[in-house]
């Protein structure tokens, strides 16, 4: 039967999928990329005491990838011969604050950024950080058994793994090519260039995406780097401390991949549609606050403000002192302490208890004293942590090996229980007037590697709001 | 939406807080009670601490180094459940009953997690530790016999009912309560002495303390609260044993199923089971050829069937041993079959199964043999068959027909093998005011 063309259905005009949203556009949907390899327009390299820093200014063109690197390397400036980064920070650690500006307004700002960074590479599988991330960004925590001589099954303990077999010394190496060396220029003409994702800079770009054509205002990403000594690389065992590792300014490159979609007026329609346009990110508020092993085993409250915002999840780090324990050890700053575990393998002494409490509510009907359940707690807020039962808790005096070393350094002392993140989901709605408070107390090493820090990242979500090319910013 | 973390305490512990199979505790059951709320059962965690001892004086001694007592690796803590139950609170109905529990999760884990899974989060959680020295130091073995070393874990409940992802709606005229029940494993099938011998650990056993189960309920919103009716699906394990003691193995079964996705099955020496000499919850090749009761008896040919005839495959699988009698490596077609009969191709491929422990090398011998199975490194001998049923996940119908599997295998010698079925298939609660209903 015939049917009057005005009587058949009509083509619904086409749907332009919500471009800020990566999780809303269709696989297949039509898109070219430009890439420009951008030089920073400010550059310091720092001192020794003093910080280094960076400005990049993108171009306001189409959406910025979120995928996006910054490329980066560091030279030792003499002596050292055998210089790496922090398997499970990588090139990250010698970024200390990372900031994105749109106009004179922050949209992402995160001092001891690494600290973050180090939690979330954790989420990082082991089989991924070694064959990926390794190349990528210097991230390789992964582990292997440490075999008995003449056996293939007997292991007692296990160690890090950097896909190299140990040498006659028993010591685990990085790669050669992953191995900084500064003793001549050909050397460190030769130093590795590795990369961070701009997502793992501003975590919100995990899921959103800027449209930096829409935008009227010049957009900066700022990056300051740690002191040129001490915190910027670690040092096999004979290296000598002090040593400044210098970015190679050559090689300091933003990466920038803008998208751009459609085959038409698709991204003029989008603006046009989008003159007043809002969404929401997170965004994370670092909280530092000084303390001891003495003061943990006392019990400490800490309150970490955060008052009427909207807080998903509050994560915390106990690190050591870093201008004692930093360059000369396997793991550098960004390590967090577990509880004290005995010889005989025991948390013996004051108890562990670990709660939050806010809106007149502590998250936990009691205080959390199983190190195993701060494991899944953090799991259930952050994601699966590859971190092993001896680096995490302490447990299991076995675990880690002593009888094989990393660059040189022993593993069990810089390793076991040099991991203990802690982690929590809030459940309770919009923090009170009160904010959050974190109770924990415990029996913490007081001396040598003692705690002499707690380190808060309280995700809290915000607002964009983009009319007519200009960002306006606030909390959720 | 809000939530909450709740904790709750085991229906049945004791005053000291302590349970352990040894001293009269065979049974670990918590109960999470009818209230608003929804359970998210995912996140139910089994909290506590594990200690080994090797006698049962009033102090008992802690197991330590030289002691030569050992559990099996991959397992952790998941050594001590012989059974899961799960039940609703309203009515007592069983909704779930793994028995075998332990050997389930023993194909579970190998099958479902890597190495580096096992070193890492499960090592921290469950007390996994993929090699049998390491592990034994690590959990097993305390460091001074004066005080036990602390083995805290929070482990998860691999089964369908709790990671079907959906939530149970708790309130009373709904779902309910959930009661969660294990059956704690014999002393003896958890330990086994390294050197095969039981002298002086006759009364080893474990403990468990500071027990608590811990998980989120989320708030029922009171303006949007749903019908107190709905559909809970889930793929549920049914578990079977026999054992086999000839060359010619037929194993027929009516499941009195529909929906099957798959079956697996893994094989022990009956004479390992429940003794403190042998590893009984070793998932190894069987084992008795000719003069030997340790030599590995190896499959030659497999069917597996429907109704007497072969089904899905209408061929046998040849081993290729039978091609090349000196190949160590397992057939890759039949351990395919294997790994898709846990975890399907579409799913998360992390795996630790590989030439190291599915190989052909090892024999029954005791730990003091270098070629033992209890030596096998990344986890020990990982050995089943497997078969999966049916496209997009809808399944086999099995209500009429019998399940079945031949095995034609090189065991010629009088050494009963026990055979472990577990049969996974979609199952369907249907829950309202007027009661909840199992449909399989």
């Amino acid at each position: 039967m015939d049917t009057q063309p005005a009587s058949m259905p009509q083509p619904a005009e086409e749907s332009i999928p919500d471009f800020i949203q990566l999780k809303q556009i269709p696989v297949n949907y039509l898109q070219q990329v430009e890439t420009d390899l951008l030089d920073p327009v400010v550059f310091t390299q720092g001192g020794t005491t003093t910080d280094g820093f960076c400005r990049f200014q993108l171009q306001n063109k189409g959406f910025l990838h979120s995928h996006s690197k910054v490329f980066m390397s560091i030279q030792p400036a003499a002596t050292n011969a055998s210089v790496y980064f922090a398997p499970q920070v990588g090139i990250g650690q010698v970024i200390r604050k990372a900031v994105l500006k749109i106009g004179n307004k922050t949209l992402n700002e995160l001092d001891s950024w690494a600290g973050l960074h180090a939690v979330k590479s954790s989420l990082i599988s082991n089989e991924v950080q070694l064959e990926r991330e390794l190349y990528m960004t210097g991230r390789s925590v992964s582990h292997r058994f440490d075999y008995q001589v003449d056996s293939s099954t007997d292991a007692t303990n296990y160690g890090l793994d950097t896909g190299v077999e140990e040498d006659a010394d028993g010591d685990i190496k990085l790669p050669n090519w992953a191995i900084m060396d500064g003793t001549s220029a050909a050397k460190k003409a030769e130093c590795p260039s590795y990369s961070i994702d701009l997502s793992d800079l501003f975590p919100f770009l995990k899921v959103n995406q800027l449209p930096l054509y829409m935008i009227r205002e010049p957009i900066t990403i700022e990056l300051t780097f740690q002191p040129t000594t001490k915190f910027r690389a670690q040092i096999g065992a004979n290296g000598t401390a002090d040593i400044a590792m210098n970015i190679d300014q050559n090689e300091l490159k933003f990466c920038a991949d803008y998208i751009f979609y459609g085959a038409s007026d698709e991204m003029e329609r989008y603006a046009a549609a989008n003159r007043d346009m809002s969404f929401s990110f997170v965004d994370y508020r670092l909280v530092e606050h000084t303390t001891s092993g003495t003061q943990i085993g006392s019990g400490v409250i800490r309150n970490l403000g955060m008052a009427n915002r909207l807080v998903p999840r509050v994560i915390t780090t106990l690190p050591y002192d870093k201008d004692t324990y930093n360059e000369a050890t396997i793991l550098g700053e960004y390590v967090s302490i577990a509880p004290f575990v005995n010889a005989s393998g025991v948390q013996s002494g004051t108890k562990l208890r670990y709660n939050i409490r806010y809106n007149d509510r502590f998250e936990y009907t009691s205080d959390v004293d199983n190190t195993a359940r701060l494991f899944s707690i953090f799991t259930d807020s952050e994601g699966i942590p590859f971190i092993s039962r001896s680096e995490y808790s302490g447990q299991s005096i076995e675990g880690i090996t002593d009888a094989t070393s990393y660059m040189g350094r022993e593993q069990q002392g810089n390793l076991e229980g040099q991991l203990f993140y802690l982690g929590s989901r809030l459940t309770n709605g919009r923090v009170g007037q009160r904010g959050i408070e974190l109770h924990l107390t415990g029996n913490y090493p007081t001396s040598g590697r003692a705690v002499n820090m707690m380190r808060n990242y309280c995700e809290y979500l915000r607002v964009a709001r983009l009319v007519d090319g200009m960002f306006e910013v606030y909390n959720a | 939406m809000t939530s909450r973390f709740i904790e709750i305490r085991p229906d049945n512990i004791p005053s000291d807080g302590k349970i352990s199979f040894k001293n009269g505790f065979p049974v670990l059951s918590f109960t999470i009670s009818a209230q608003d709320g929804l359970l998210d059962p995912r996140s139910v965690r089994i909290v506590g601490d594990f200690a080994a001892y090797k006698d049962n004086l009033a102090t008992p001694t802690p197991v330590v180094d030289g002691d030569g007592l050992t559990m099996n690796n991959r397992l952790g803590i998941y050594n001590v459940f012989e059974s899961l139950t799960i039940r609703s609170m309203r009515s007592k109905m069983i909704c779930e009953n793994i028995r075998h529990y332990a050997r389930y999760l023993n194909t579970y884990l190998g099958l479902t997690s890597s190495l580096q899974d096992q070193i890492g989060h499960l090592g921290e959680t469950c007390l996994i530790m993929p090699n049998a020295t390491a592990f034994r130091k690590a959990v097993v073995e305390s460091p001074t016999n004066a005080v036990a070393q602390t083995n805290s874990f929070s482990l998860h409940i691999p089964s369908g009912f709790m990671m079907s992802g959906n939530m149970v709606d708790l309130r009373p005229d709904a779902f309910g309560g959930v009661q969660i029940e294990f059956n704690l494993m014999p002393d003896s099938n958890v330990f086994y002495a390294t050197n095969g011998s039981s002298l002086g650990l006759t009364d080893a056993h474990y403990e468990l303390s500071n027990l608590k189960l811990c998980c989120e309920v989320l708030d029922m919103p009171p303006d949007q609260a749903p019908q107190p009716q709905g559909v809970f699906e889930f793929n549920t394990i049914t578990s079977l044993y026999t054992s086999i003691n000839s060359t010619n193995a037929q194993l027929q079964y009516s499941l009195a199923l529909r929906n099957v996705l798959s079956a697996f099955m893994t094989f022990v020496p009956v004479s390992n089971i429940n003794t403190l000499t042998a590893d009984g919850n070793a998932t190894t090749y069987p084992s008795g050829k000719g003069a030997s009761a340790t030599a590995l008896a190896f499959f030659k040919r497999i069917q597996f069937l429907k109704g007497g005839s072969k089904f899905p495959a209408d061929f046998d699988f040849v081993n290729n041993r039978v091609g090349d009698a000196n190949t160590t490596l397992p057939d890759p077609q039949i351990v395919k079959g294997f790994i898709q009969s846990v975890m399907p191709d579409y799913g998360d491929m992390r795996v630790s199964i590989s030439p190291v422990n599915a190989n052909r090398e090892y024999d029954m011998n005791t730990a003091t043999a270098g070629s033992s199975y209890t030596n096998v490194a990344e986890g020990g001998a990982l050995t089943g068959l497997g078969v999966s049923y049916g496209l997009g996940g809808q399944g086999e119908d099995f209500s009429s027909e019998q399940w079945g599997v031949s095995l034609d295998t090189e065991l010629d010698r009088d050494n009963p093998i026990g055979v472990y079925i577990f049969v996974k298939a979609k199952a369907q609660l249907v829950y309202s005011s007027q009661g909840i209903q199992l449909v399989q």
